[in-house]
């Protein structure tokens, strides 16, 4: 009878509860995505919304503020001494001052702890606790770091075979022409000196560095840390290069080539693995960001880059096969977000192809991710939107236009930026100018000192993540 | 394929600061797209013509099998008072012929009153569908008329204010409908939700007063008819033709379980060789099987006096009644 399997899920329901009541109320927030994707941006939105939660109706889809539970939030001491702190209040002022700006580009995992009390939804969790309190700590790390992945179950000659082979196609063959040139004078089975090789390893980051560049904008770019390297500046690790493959001799001892690979085998223990076992492993919930639009302007070549860089990535989300990095990965993450960032670049009836588009891309990591138990959710969302909407007659047709102060200008403009198709467009139909998105400069809000900054769906993105952690 | 139109960009003269978003369209959205509405979609509703043939007969045939059960467990009631004493029987007999028809006149009562709410219409269904597609641009005017329905309630205002403050130009229409439905309906929702729960905390204690099925099952349809038409006035709308067909035989279904147990109290009652305990027992189970039927029925008729359907996610279920049961039920000495 339905009414007995009622009674009994509502029985399951309480047995739910009690077990989450005893567990600790922590929750480990992993914001990542390449250079440029927005994590600087998505996280300090973030945080200042959960504080200003109760000042206006400003996240109506996060349920403990819609049920009227929520009862504040402050930011905590940070927990890790030896991570750096996420520097929210710097960002926001520069966000939100009289002369609004982005925040400057970081490079390095930072962090910051927010305590979020509220009142329990639950019967048996009321009793218990009236208030609750769920620590949450946000991690914003570089995806950069992510896409080191598959070097992994790669050895070095292997990685240096497929690194070449990347760089026989435009706009790589040209960019790679210094740095070949290198390859092409120095004798491999020489004995190894720092100085040729140090020479070889800055020739091969500047090749990085200029495929990185904004008007070439690719992606798939390893090793990750060689274009962001933070804390291992200068360290022998991030000098080195592939090679072409030996002719005979193979590598004699003390060579050339056996330094870069001995280099290339340092890298992956010191800096791959120790994030993974530090770092990654210790996170609950994942957000992925993604500048899905910026991609698109650059063109087909470089979407097709970061759909590449994209699936290297997500290698660090498709547990749910046995693989090489098993011995690294004890996750225990259990929702992914999958996030299109800078949703105000398009008019907001776009959204929802945009969001499309979004799914196909990540369709596969998603499935395998969800069938190890991971919930997945795909979005589009703007941490803080610069844009509005308009709708306009144009030669005949009604079009939907965004209107905002693009970067660099100080006027405002009407745009129409192209729309989003449904799919994600073959080459041949993918015309260089057949989509103009543009960056906005961050507006003030009129009323900036009372109301909270508007945003695109962040709100769905928090109950996604935490709703359940605030019930 | 289709020609995409070249990006373009112009001044954006004649635009006004303060230009707010489209302001909310008048009901029927746009002419042309009524006639695009079939409802294929509304679950039960083919269900519920296709109940002819050997289908009909057997539900009809059954349905009198169950009258006539009642009938005669009454009429065997009232003859073993009669063998204890015949003036027994008859003041009984006469009780429970006043009884009956005073539930009867009750019932039709109620369903006169229910019948006097206004009915649901096409915007309904127009959510219904909204809520499952990814359109944008259509809910806004359909739900700003829905809530017009509750200009002359001053509890909603707060409600209905605070639905308008959360609006903003980005939201699709499966975001606006949630949102109506999570914000707006609030106030609405969490009365109609005490009705259903009072309901089932007096339909669990008249279970154990009464000794006839007959009357039980009079009681219980009466009652729960007068739960509907509570919602369905607290919501300003009765069930559309769909949500009535289901209602309704949820209620049969009720009124027969309920007839039921009655029935088998009896006899357990019986073979228990009338023991305090067994009566005790029996009723105590009949009394929960009451107040669940009237629970699930009470809840349905809430899904289906809205003006706008619920999202997956938020259908209010047992858990939440039985916090109102609680708070319904008298006081433990
Ligand atoms: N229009 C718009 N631009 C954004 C938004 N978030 C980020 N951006 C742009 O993206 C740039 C990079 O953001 P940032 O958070 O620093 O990226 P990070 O490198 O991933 O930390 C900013 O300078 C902005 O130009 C947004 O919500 N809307
Ligand atoms: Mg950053």
């Amino acid at each position: 009878m339905a009414t007995l399997d009622q009674l009994a899920r509502g029985a399951v329901g309480q047995l739910d509860e009690w077990m989450h009541l005893a567990m600790d109320r922590t929750v480990r927030l992993a914001v990542t995505g390449l250079n440029q994707s927005g994590k600087t941006v998505f996280t300090t939105a973030l945080v200042h919304h959960l504080l200003h939660a109760l000042d206006g109706v400003n996240l109506p889809f996060l349920q403990v503020v819609a049920e009227g539970r929520l009862q504040g939030t402050r930011i905590m001491l940070q927990p890790d001494m030896d991570v750096p702190a996420f520097r929210y209040d710097s960002y926001l002022r520069a966000l939100l001052g009289a002369k609004p700006a982005w925040p400057v580009p970081t490079d390095a995992l930072s962090e910051i702890r927010l305590a979020v009390r509220f009142r329990p939804s639950g019967m048996v969790s009321r009793r218990i606790t009236p208030n609750a309190t769920l620590y949450l700590d946000i991690i914003d790390y570089p995806g950069e770091w992510l896409l080191d992945l598959p070097m992994l179950h790669l050895s070095f000659a292997e990685w240096s075979a497929q690194t070449l082979q990347r760089c026989e196609e435009e706009p790589r063959r040209s960019l790679s022409e210094e740095w070949r040139a290198r390859l092409a004078e120095i004798d491999l089975a020489q004995p190894a000196r720092e100085e040729p090789i140090r020479i070889l390893g800055e020739s091969y980051t500047r090749f990085l560095m200029a495929c990185k560049e904004a008007k070439v904008g690719l992606s798939f770019l390893q090793p990750g840390r060689f274009t962001i390297p933070g804390d291992f500046r200068g360290a022998p690790l991030l000098m080195f290069s592939p090679v072409p493959p030996p002719d005979h001799q193979g590598n004699p001892p003390g060579s050339v080539r056996e330094e870069l690979e001995k280099r290339f085998e340092s890298y992956k223990k010191w800096v791959i693995d120790t994030f993974f076992s530090l770092h990654f492993n210790t996170f609950d919930r994942q957000v992925v960001l993604l500048d899905l639009l910026s991609a698109m302007n650059r063109g087909p070549g470089a979407f097709a880059d970061r759909q590449m860089a994209l699936e290297a990535i997500l290698q660090g989300f498709r547990y749910g096969q046995a693989n090489l990095f098993t011995r690294l990965f004890k996750p225990r993450i259990d929702k992914l977000l999958f996030a299109v960032t800078k949703a105000d670049f398009v008019a907001a009836n776009q959204h929802a192809n945009l969001e499309r588009l979004l799914r196909q891309m990540v369709a596969r990591p998603a499935n395998d991710a969800a069938f190890s138990g991971v919930e997945v959710k795909t979005q589009a969302l703007a941490s803080l939107r610069c844009t509005r909407t308009v709708v306009r007659e144009h030669d005949g047709r009604r079009l939907s236009f965004v209107q905002g102060i693009p970067k660099g200008r100080d006027k405002e403009t009407l745009l129409f930026p192209g729309e989003i198709p449904e799919t994600i467009p073959d080459p041949g139909e993918w015309d260089a100018n057949r989509f103009h998105f543009l960056d906005f400069e961050p507006r003030r809000p009129p009323d900036a000192e009372t109301a909270t900054p508007p945003h695109i769906r962040l709100d769905h993105a928090l109950e996604f993540l935490l709703g359940d952690k605030l019930k | 394929m289709s020609r995409w139109v070249p990006p373009l960009e112009l001044p954006p003269e004649g635009f006004s600061p303060e230009e707010k978003p489209a302001p909310p369209a008048q009901l029927p959205v746009a002419p042309g797209q009524e006639e695009e509405y079939v409802d294929d979609t509304h679950p039960g509703f083919d269900a519920d013509h296709k109940k002819t043939g050997p289908g009909r007969w057997i539900f009809l045939s059954f349905s009198l099998l169950f009258i006539g059960v009642l009938v005669e467990d009454a009429v065997v009631f009232l003859a073993a008072q009669y063998r204890l004493h015949p003036s027994l029987g008859i003041s009984f007999g006469l009780l429970l012929l006043v009884l009956t028809g005073a539930l009867l006149v009750a019932v039709a009562r109620e369903w006169r009153g229910l019948r006097s709410v206004r009915g649901q219409d096409d915007a309904r269904l127009r959510l219904e569908r909204l809520a499952r597609e990814d359109t944008f641009g259509q809910a806004r005017g359909v739900l700003e008329a829905a809530g017009e329905r509750y200009r002359e309630r001053p509890e909603m205002q707060p409600a209905l204010d605070a639905y308008r403050a959360a609006l903003r130009d980005h939201l699709g229409d499966r975001e606006l409908v949630t949102l109506f439905s999570d914000v707006a309906m609030r106030p609405l929702d969490q009365a109609a939700l005490r009705v259903v729960g009072r309901h089932a905390a007096s339909a669990a204690l008249s279970a154990v007063l009464s000794p006839v099925a007959m009357l039980d099952a009079l009681l219980f349809l009466w009652r729960n008819l007068r739960m509907i038409r509570e919602i369905a006035h607290l919501y300003g709308l009765r069930p559309g033709f769909a949500g009535s067909v289901l209602l309704a035989r949820q209620m049969a279904e009720g009124m027969l379980v309920v007839g039921a147990t009655e029935l088998v109290t009896h006899t357990a009652a019986d073979l228990l060789g009338d023991t305090l305990a067994g009566a005790a027992l029996a009723s105590a189970g009949q009394a929960a099987t009451n107040a669940l039927f009237t629970a699930r029925i009470g809840l349905r008729a809430i899904s289906q006096c809205r003006p706008v359907p619920f999202p997956p996610s938020r259908k209010p279920g047992l858990l939440e009644i039985r916090k109102e049961f609680k708070g319904a039920l008298p006081p433990h000495p």
